[in-house]
């Protein structure tokens, strides 16, 4: 397991637009895990300073390179979003790796892209997990449909286990 | 027998757009357009709506500079209810606007057009982006990042969300700033004045050990708009607007919330983005430019030392306007210095923290005009409404429209100039793209990429058969 020198630090990064329906999946699972976690979940801005062992939870429209500075103070990040056609399962979860990966417009990063920036400019790549579930409604609103609600269920439990055991098999 | 190159998409986020390049038989170009093919309909179905959540509406123009939007709408907004802000309020809309022009530019100079300056138009195009730099410099991409998140952090102090933030109300701002929060931001505002001179540095090196390649390089005479304040002083949140013709000479100044008796649109039936011309000079006669190049045409000094040092350097280029498009990204990284020393002066007004910050209405009047420069050019909301408030009618001329005309002279001249339609490289495509990139318009983002951007070139004869295909990722 990767660590560095601020500790065993778990992030778990929601990725959506909340008022798009299914999009919000990954706001979503950052309010559930602070219930379940009783942390408070950090605003749109992640500073390192900010970052508290052994879980920080922070939500955020689109990944940034401003997070990369943060993530290089973790031994773990999770990113949680919603998918549609891009894979075939209607739940993922799996390892990422940090590769520069192509993107059509500049603010659009993904997850890969966002590890490999930790380590060249901040000197430490987090181990990565991606855990991503199909959305099935992107229309206007607040309210998950009845079967992303299923899926980000499942992504929660998924997601409880990893931050609390970040070295369970399969991690 | 014209033949037809395509490249699509040019963009794809805040603006679709294509660029057909038509070929002669002999290989050489013979015109280009650049089309902008996306409907988005604000105008429309805001009618109706309460001209008070115009503020929040129209930032979702465009997730590039939704504050630009904010600003300009709600000074629209401030027109309608009558009312006249605080000079607190003025001072805190207009450092949020900094933080805008600081993120903004920034994130062009280094991410967008650095990588073409700095790794090479040739350059693979797996390496030639942002993760490129990455790799070759990366201190220089910790500046950039950090120059970026700079910006968004004074937007976020100041309106809780980075993107989309919530502050500008009409009369006034929602909160005022504590001091704690204004000393946040003064503590690192010297440090990012070092990393934009950097910045300036390198592309002042750039542009002079290119210079053969800047004078071919989409350089074409125009008119020039911007806003002044008082002695044609450099202004991005209020002022009169100026425009100048290509030689220099000043053809109007005026106030611009009057920018109908002053700007026409002209349209073609190839794009949904309009051609706006100065109504004195028709068109195409009265086409001019905006955005840092446009700006910096139009003033005679800029009121903060650094920047303005740098202006005179910026003068000293040519007797007349400055003309050539790649010097809009120098023009740029000056206004970005100019942001942060302006931020300084803000900050330093004791007004600044004042809890003065909302004029309340007294009544309607009915119609509103908000006008402020954005990172692109000068933005215009223009609301009218029944008596109850409701939006009866919407015109927006949104900045990178100004410069429509201007970008399809940019593609056409470095078309003819760089692309053989008998030897097609993807490095001609890049120089295409590049000539739209110096213009930073909203559909920028897509013109670069984080990593190889797919595209597919495709020549085809008239009739529509497949003579040649070049593509990438």
């Amino acid at each position: 397991m990767n660590r560095n020198d601020k500790g065993d630090i778990v992030l778990v990064i929601g990725i959506g637009n909340p008022s798009r329906q299914d999009d919000a999946v990954g706001y979503k699972l950052v309010n559930w895990l602070a219930e379940e976690l009783g942390v408070e979940p950090l605003g749109e801005m992640l500073e390192p300073e900010d970052l508290t062992p052994p879980v920080s939870l922070v939500w955020v429209q689109q990944l940034l390179p401003e997070l990369g500075e943060a993530m290089a103070r973790c031994s773990l990040v999770v990113f949680c979003d919603a998918h549609t056609g891009v894979y075939e399962q209607d739940y993922l979860e799996g390892p990422v790796e940090p590769d520069y990966r192509t993107t059509l417009v500049s603010h659009h990063m993904n997850p890969e892209t966002l590890l490999a920036m930790a380590r060249d400019l901040y000197g430490h790549c987090p181990r990565g997990w991606r855990v991503s579930v199909r959305g099935y409604d992107f229309d206007f609103g607040d309210e998950l449909s009845e079967r992303t609600a299923g899926l980000a269920r499942r992504a929660l439990t998924a997601i409880l286990g990893l931050v609390v055991s970040p070295d369970r098999p399969g991690a | 027998m014209t033949e037809k190159i395509t490249i699509s998409p040019v963009t794809r986020v805040e603006g679709h757009g294509i660029v057909n390049i038509f070929m002669g038989d002999d290989g050489k170009v013979v015109d280009t357009h650049f089309n902008v093919n996306q409907f988005r309909g604000f105008e429309k179905f805001s009618e109706g709506r309460p001209f008070y959540e115009m503020p929040m509406i129209t930032p979702r123009i465009c997730g590039i500079c939704p504050v630009s939007h904010h600003l300009a709408s709600v000074k629209a907004c401030d027109r309608i209810a009558g009312v006249v802000p605080p000079r607190p309020a003025k001072l805190l809309r207009e450092l949020m606007h900094m933080g805008q022009m600081i993120q903004s530019h920034s994130m062009h100079f280094f991410h967008l057009a650095g990588p073409d300056l700095l790794l090479g138009f040739d350059a693979d195009p797996a390496i030639r982006n942002v993760a490129g730099i990455v790799q070759v410099n990366p201190e220089l991409a910790i500046k950039a990042v950090t120059l970026r998140k700079y910006g968004q952090e004074i937007i976020r102090i100041l309106g809780e969300k980075r993107v989309h933030p919530r502050f500008a109300v009409p009369g006034g701002v929602s909160h005022a700033l504590s001091a704690a929060d204004r000393d946040k931001i003064l503590a690192d505002a010297d440090t990012m004045i070092e990393y934009l001179m950097e910045g300036v540095a390198i592309g002042k090196a750039w542009l002079t050990e290119n210079i053969d390649v800047v004078e071919r390089f989409g350089n074409f005479r125009s008119g020039y708009m911007g806003l002044v304040h008082e002695g044609n002083a450099l202004e991005l949140y209020d002022g009169d607007c100026r425009l100048i013709d290509r030689e220099g000479a000043e053809l109007a100044k005026f106030d611009p919330t009057k920018y109908l008796d002053y700007i026409g649109e002209h349209v073609e039936d190839w794009s949904y983005l309009k051609f706006p011309f100065y109504l004195g000079m028709g068109w195409p006669e009265g086409v001019y430019r905006v955005a840092p190049l446009g700006r910096l045409n139009v003033v005679d000094r800029i009121d903060t030392p650094l920047a303005n040092e740098e202006f005179k350097n910026f003068k000293a280029i040519s007797d007349g306007p400055v003309e050539p498009s790649l010097y809009y990204h120098y023009a740029r990284l000056i206004e970005a210095v100019y942001a942060v020393e302006r931020v300084k002066q803000i900050l330093d007004d004791p007004d600044v923290l004042s809890t003065d910050i909302l004029t309340e209405s007294k009544g309607l009047t009915g119609h509103g005009v908000g006008v402020i420069e954005a990172p692109r050019g000068v933005l215009i909301h223009d609301y009218s409404t029944d008596e109850r408030g409701l939006l009866t009618r919407v015109n927006l001329i949104v900045a990178t429209g100004h410069n429509n005309w201007a970008m399809n002279k940019a593609v056409n001249l470095v078309a003819k100039e760089f692309v053989d339609g008998k030897n097609l490289t993807e490095g001609m495509l890049n120089r295409v793209e590049a000539a739209i990139r110096c213009y930073d318009p909203c559909l920028s983002c897509s013109t670069h990429a984080w990593g190889q951007m797919p595209l597919v070139l495709e020549l085809r004869s008239e009739d529509g058969t497949l003579l040649n295909t070049i593509s990438r990722g």
